[in-house]
This record gives structure tokens, sequence and C-alpha cells, in this order.
């Protein structure tokens, strides 16, 4: 017999690895100038690395990031998604402007397809359920309601695991909500050390609770086919509790105060590796 | 017998870790005119805990009800109407049978304690009446009429998918509920998706045959004419999410293994490999179907091989694409960082971080243009082989011209394009232009919509009849359908 499916099986294009999509969505109006978006830059600077290592230890899939700020108007920082490597070097995201979340909304969902950034070209990997990340510290300026019905259409936006970090009292909740749905991945924070430890935790988390779902997880609950964005799982719960307790820890220090921003340690990490101690799920 | 037909089927990885079953199944009915095969995936969440008995009745009952349907329809159909009209009568009696082999299954086998306690507690009191512990309350007959009149979520817990497909003389019909893929390999080499794909299928969510709606959430597609396939796939999610874009290259891997050999001893081999596939893939239970016609899959296999060396260099080319484009976002990023630093150290540093990126970017690049080439000597060979196969008879394959592409490396330096021209060994086929039967007979299928009693056993006779699942361990599946609460609507 001839062996041209083990000669492909062995290949490199074999079977290829699929892509865990992490979009983080960053508000960059003025508001967020000084302390807060310092804290983002730093986060996700520091971050990469931890991406890095989960990357590397999962055999069947890759972590690509697509990175989104917005302001007056939005703009991708990434032209498409990226691999790790593309951010060895972090260029500061400065901020000024408005909160044009609805326009974010938009551009998001025309880069949730496959005309976005959803397919790779021929012979290439397919996608995990993304997992997306809004940060924002105040409110809309643009009429936002009518694009969160558009994107709320969205196949991609409906499977993802959607997460909102409130940064600060100012933040409208209730936007964040009505964008999450799930209102228990709803954070606020409200200082610099809460902000950088829950941006990294919580992409981490997520992006291994994203590789499991969406696949074969035997505790996953189902989606009906017709039923819009009802995503609950007992790891997103046990992410969101951990998430909370981490926070607590941190609740003293406001923004308002001049408190330097305190250096993020291990404790992210074993953080994460006690919930992985209590429940399967997370793993 | 022109078509031969396969089914397999492995328990997913995953669920050999977490010992639980297998809720694929797959099988193929092969007459002397006619071949049909299918898979089947059952849904894996708790609450659907006997989806390997609904995917193995789906499997069984659409071979079954297929293989009558093309027997007794000719092609082609009147007009559009007449054809959308069988072939729903056909889906209808799929999805009838399926109700009544699931109601004669449960009761015959009364829920055990530890499957009620998977059921949503909503749903209990119509369960309960089905169980074991209420076995001695009511007989049999009074248990079928209250399963046949009520309209419980019974059949939801044995959701499945299910792709079917059958050939038989001029024309051949595939249909499809819920995820999973059918894939049709055609004479000039092409490969496709025909049915109508369920933009309600998603990720972790599909349709199912339990849905109240199933009729309308099946697909279907007619083969004809110069569009026969030379054959046709399906797979369960698990063979999708392994190889995603990869799919078609798989399925004509998958095709070439079966020239040159005894074709069931190429099912066992293939068969073994699926458990490997599984678990460097998706984990998933893994089940392919497929009909084949040998004598044409012969006239094409150079043509094939030399498609897939094709898409190989195009998966480098889109590779290189993706490398440059990540190259430029960190060499601008570099220099609007170094622009605005004020440390001449740091600058320096930068500008040697500059430079090594804009050397491998120049590599790319070079490399980028020699896969182009690469790709377009390919192009040129494969249209000559499609002249080639138009001026000769499929079996003459001696001119058709092979190639080996230039290995593409990091550093293109001195990379040649070699062609090679060596002619292929001569492939054995057999004239396959005979003139396609066409009758206007149109007498209707039978469809059976009494719901007594009705088994579902397999009634053709003398015929090859194989059910994969025997191979398989049961386990569960990621796979999930309508909500149950759906129904209350």
């Amino acid at each position: 017999m001839s062996d041209n499916l083990s000669s492909f099986l062995g290949s490199a294009e074999g079977i290829p690895k699929r892509v865990m999509p992490i979009f983080f969505m960053i508000d960059t109006s003025g508001s967020m100038e000084g302390k807060k978006i310092g804290a983002v830059n730093s986060a996700i600077e520091e971050l990469i690395p931890d991406l890095r290592h989960l990357s590397e230890s999962q055999a069947d899939s890759e972590i690509r990031i697509g990175i989104m700020k917005f302001s007056t108007g939005c703009e991708w920082i990434t032209p498409s998604l990226m691999s790790l490597d593309s951010f060895d070097d972090w260029e500061p995201l400065e901020a000024e402007g408005l909160t044009d979340f609805g326009a974010a909304l938009l551009e998001l969902n025309d880069k949730l397809s496959k005309n976005g950034f959803m397919d790779r070209g021929a012979a290439s990997s397919g996608f995990y359920a993304p997992v997306i990340i809004l940060l924002s510290d105040g409110d809309p300026t643009d009429d936002y309601m009518s694009a969160l019905k558009v994107i709320q259409a969205n196949k991609w936006y409906q499977s993802a695991l959607k997460i909102a970090i409130a940064i600060g009292e100012d933040a409208n909740r209730d936007v964040l909500k009505k964008a999450i749905k799930n209102v228990e991945l709803l954070f606020t924070v409200n200082n610099i050390g809460s902000l950088r430890k829950i941006i990294r935790f919580i992409a981490v988390t997520s992006s291994q609770i994203a590789s499991t779902s969406a696949s074969v997880d035997d505790e996953s609950e189902e989606q009906p086919a017709n039923v819009n964005d009802v995503r609950s799982t007992a790891a997103e719960h046990q992410m969101a509790e951990a998430a909370k307790i981490m926070l607590e820890e941190e609740s003293d220090s406001m923004f308002v105060g001049n408190e330097e921003p305190k250096p993020v340690t291990d404790e992210m990490t074993s953080s994460n590796n006690n919930a992985d101690d209590d429940d399967d799920d997370w793993e | 017998m022109r078509y031969e037909g396969f089914a397999v089927s492995e328990r997913g990885y995953q669920h050999i870790l977490n010992n639980t079953i297998c809720q694929d199944s797959s099988q193929y009915i092969q007459t002397k005119d006619c071949t049909v095969a299918c898979v089947a995936d059952g849904h894996g969440s708790k609450q659907y805990f006997r989806s390997n008995r609904g995917s193995q009745f789906a499997s069984e009952i659409a071979c079954r009800k297929v293989l009558e349907f093309i027997r007794t329809v000719s092609f082609p159909f009147e007009n559009a109407e007449s054809e959308n009209k069988s072939v729903m009568q056909l889906i209808h009696s799929i999805i009838t049978e399926w109700h009544i082999a699931v109601r004669n299954d449960v009761i015959k086998n009364p829920f055990t304690r530890e499957e009620l306690d998977k059921v949503p507690e909503k749903y209990f009191s119509e369960f309960d009446i089905f169980s074991e512990e209420k076995s001695g309350s009511y007989t049999d007959e009074e248990r079928r009429k209250i399963i046949q009149d009520k309209n419980t979520h019974i059949p939801k817990t044995y959701g499945t998918t299910l792709i079917v497909f059958g050939v038989h003389e001029n024309y051949a019909i595939g249909l499809h509920i819920g995820d999973g893929k059918c894939v049709a390999l055609y004479k000039d080499g092409s490969m496709d998706e025909p049915v109508p794909w369920d933009e309600n299928c998603h990720l972790n969510r599909c349709t199912s045959i339990c849905d109240s709606n199933a009729s309308e959430e099946f697909r279907y597609y007619i083969w004809h004419g110069e569009r026969l396939p030379v054959a046709v796939f399906a797979g369960t999610d698990g063979i999708d999410d392994t190889f995603a874009n990869m799919l078609h290259t798989f399925y004509r891997n998958v095709a070439l293994d079966f020239l040159h050999n005894d074709f069931r001893d190429s099912v066992d081999i293939f068969q073994k490999k699926l458990a490997d596939i599984s678990k460097a893939g998706s984990h998933d239970d893994v089940s392919v179907a497929g009909i084949i016609n040998i004598s044409e899959l012969y006239g094409i296999e150079t043509k094939l091989k030399n498609i897939t060396k094709l898409e190989s260099v195009e998966k480098q080319q889109n590779q290189l694409i993706e490398k440059i484009n990540e190259l430029n976002f960190k060499l601008d990023k570099l220099r609007r960082i170094s622009s605005n630093e004020n440390t001449s150290e740091k600058t320096d540093a930068y500008e040697v971080k500059i430079k090594t990126l804009e050397k491998e970017l120049e590599s790319c690049k070079e490399n980028l243009s020699l896969a182009e080439k690469n790709i377009s000597n390919l192009k040129k060979i494969i249209n000559e082989d499609e002249e080639t196969l138009k001026e000769s008879p499929v079996n003459d394959t001696e001119d058709i011209k092979d190639i080996e592409v230039t290995e593409i490396t990091e550093n293109t330096e001195s990379a040649e394009i070699i062609e090679n021209t060596e002619s292929t060994e001569s492939a054995e086929t057999t004239d396959s232009t005979e003139s396609a039967k066409i009758t206007d007979s149109t007498e209707s299928v039978e469809i059976t919509d009494s719901t007594e009693n009705a088994e579902t056993t397999d009634s053709t006779e003398s015929v090859e009849t194989t059910d994969s699942t025997e191979n398989s361990e049961n386990s569960e599946t990621d796979v999930t359908a309508e909500e149950w609460e759906d129904d209350d609507n």
C-alpha cells in the first residue's frame, strides 16, 4: 500500500495547530492618561512571557493576539492576529480623545469574520472560540447600542469568552455588562496593582479555558444552536471567583493616590495554580 | 460495481483518558449497483446520555432509507419541485423512523437511576415513567402509548448529527444535519463541499436530528452528469477540527492510499490510524465514511499528487506572507520606538535589532518569491495534465508529468527550482466513459409513517453492511443541539 496519508500526517502541515485568539479592546481615551494607561502598558508587556510559556506548553494550539485601541475612533495596533513573537518590544499606548466604544465594537465585528482575522488563508489551522478582553474607564461617547446589536449577531462573538475590566469608579459598568452578558466576568479595579494583576490573570486563565471548552471538555455546558450568547461554564465561574479574591487583596490603594505601581510577582501564577488544584476544569 | 464503500469510527483520545464512551457511529451498505455510507456524531453533553445509541440508529436507518431511495427514484426529476418533494419525503422518513427506534429502545431499556440523575429537573417527570423503578407500574403497551401521545423530551437524550450519501447509476445524493463535513472529489481533481453549510453550526453548537424542526434543518445535494464524483467522504467534527483547512488534503491522501492495494486491507490500515489522528488533533471521537470509484481514481492519481504538492507550497507561501507581515509590524514598531529614544546606547541596541529583522525580512521575501515561482510551475504542470486528460482516455497517464518542488528554507542562498518531469508509473485503469442510463421513471419511494412497533432492522437482501461502531468503544463528544427548553415554546 502506498502511504500518502502517513507522509501527510507526519509532515509539518499534516495536523495544524489550532489558533487560540485573544482580542484586547483597550480604551485609550483622555481619562486613561497617566497611571491607568501606564498600568495597561506594563500589564501587556509582562503578560507576553506568560502567554508564550502557556502557548509552548500546549502541543496542539497556538496563542495569537489582536489588539485594538479606541478613543476618538478606533485603530488596530496589530494588522492581524499576531504571534507572541511579535510583541518582544511593546510600544506604549498613549491616551487622548473620546470613548468611541460603538466604533470599536463595529470594527471588532468586522474582523471577527472569515474576511477579517478569522481566516489565515488556505491550508491553515482552525480556531478555538476567541477570548475578548474589554478595558474601559468611562462612558461611551458614540452610539454603542446599535453597534452592540450588530456584534451580538456575530457567531464568533457569541461563542467568545468575553471579559470586561472596569477601570475606576467612573467606568460605566452597565455598558460593559451589556457587552459581555455574563456579569460574573465583569471586574472593577480601583488601583494600579489590581489592574496589572487582573489583566495578566484573566488573559492567561481565559485562554486556558477557551482552548479546552471549545474543543473536547466533558464538563462544558452545551450551547444550543439557536440561542444567543449564554456561555457560562464552571471553569469561567472558577476564574471569576479566583479573580475576585485576588482583587480583594488589592482593594486599598486608589488611582487618585500617589502610590507607585506595585510590581507583579509570581503571586498571579500561584493564584492560578491554586485554582487548578481546586478543580480539574481549569486544566 | 463502480463504487467501493467504507466506514470507520474510533473513540476520541480525550474520551479514552476520561474513560467515557464513543458516541460516533458510521456505516456503509454496498450492493451490486448501489453504495451508501454515513457518519453520525451523538451529542456529548451529559443530558444526551443515550446519544451513542441515537447515532447508531441514525446510521442504520439513514443508510437503509437512502438505499431504498436511490434504488427506486430515478434521475432526472420532473422539475425542482418534484425533486424537493421526493427528497423531503426521504428526510421525513429518516426522522420518523429514528423517533420510532428511540421509542422502542426506551420501552426495551428503561432509564437507570444513573441516567435519570442526568435529566434536568424540570423534565424529570417525563422520564420517570420510563425508569427501571417504575417498570412494574405500566405495561409495554401503556408506555408505548404514553411516549407516542406525549411530546416528551426523551428523544433529546439520543440526539445526533448525520451525514449520509449514496450513489446509483447516474446520480448521487447527500443529506446532512448538524456539523461534520461532506467532501466530494471530481474527475478534474477538484474537491468541494456541495451540501449547503448550516450557519447554526459553529464551534460546539450544532443542529440535530432530535430537534423539533429537524426536517427544516436537513440540507441536501444531488450530483449528476459530468459532476458525478470520483469519491465522496464524510467525517464527523473530530476530523474537521483536526484538519481544519487541510481537510481536502487529508481526504485526497486517504483516497490515494486506497489505490495499489486490496481495498479492504486499505480500510483496515486507515482504521488503525484514526486513534493517532484523534490524539494528535481534536481529541474527539473520529469517524470517516466514503464511497470511491477506484477505476476513475487511478486516472487522476498523478494529478492528485501534484495538487497535494501545490497545496503544500501554497501553505509555505501563506506562512511566509504571515511572517513578512509580522516582521514589518515589528520593524515599524522598533523604528518608532528607536526614533523616540533619547539615549544613544539604547538607540544602538534598537538599530542592531532592526538590522537583524531587516535581514530576516529580506530572506523571507526571497523565499516568498521562490514559493510563487514553484506555485506557478506546479499550476502549469497541473494544467498540462488537464489538457492531456482532455485529449486522451482516462487510462492514458504515461505522459503526465510529475514535479519535484524546491524545498524552501529560511536561508535561501543558491536555492533553485527543480522541475522533474519524470513520467509516473503507469496506472492501470478502466474506461469509465460508459453512457449513463437515464430513465423517466419517477415512481415515488414508499415512505413508512407508521409509528407502531417499527423495528430498525435491515431489510436489504444480500447486501454488504458494516457497522463500524463495533470497533469503537463508547465515549462522549462535545457536540450540542437545540436546547431542550425550545420545545416548550
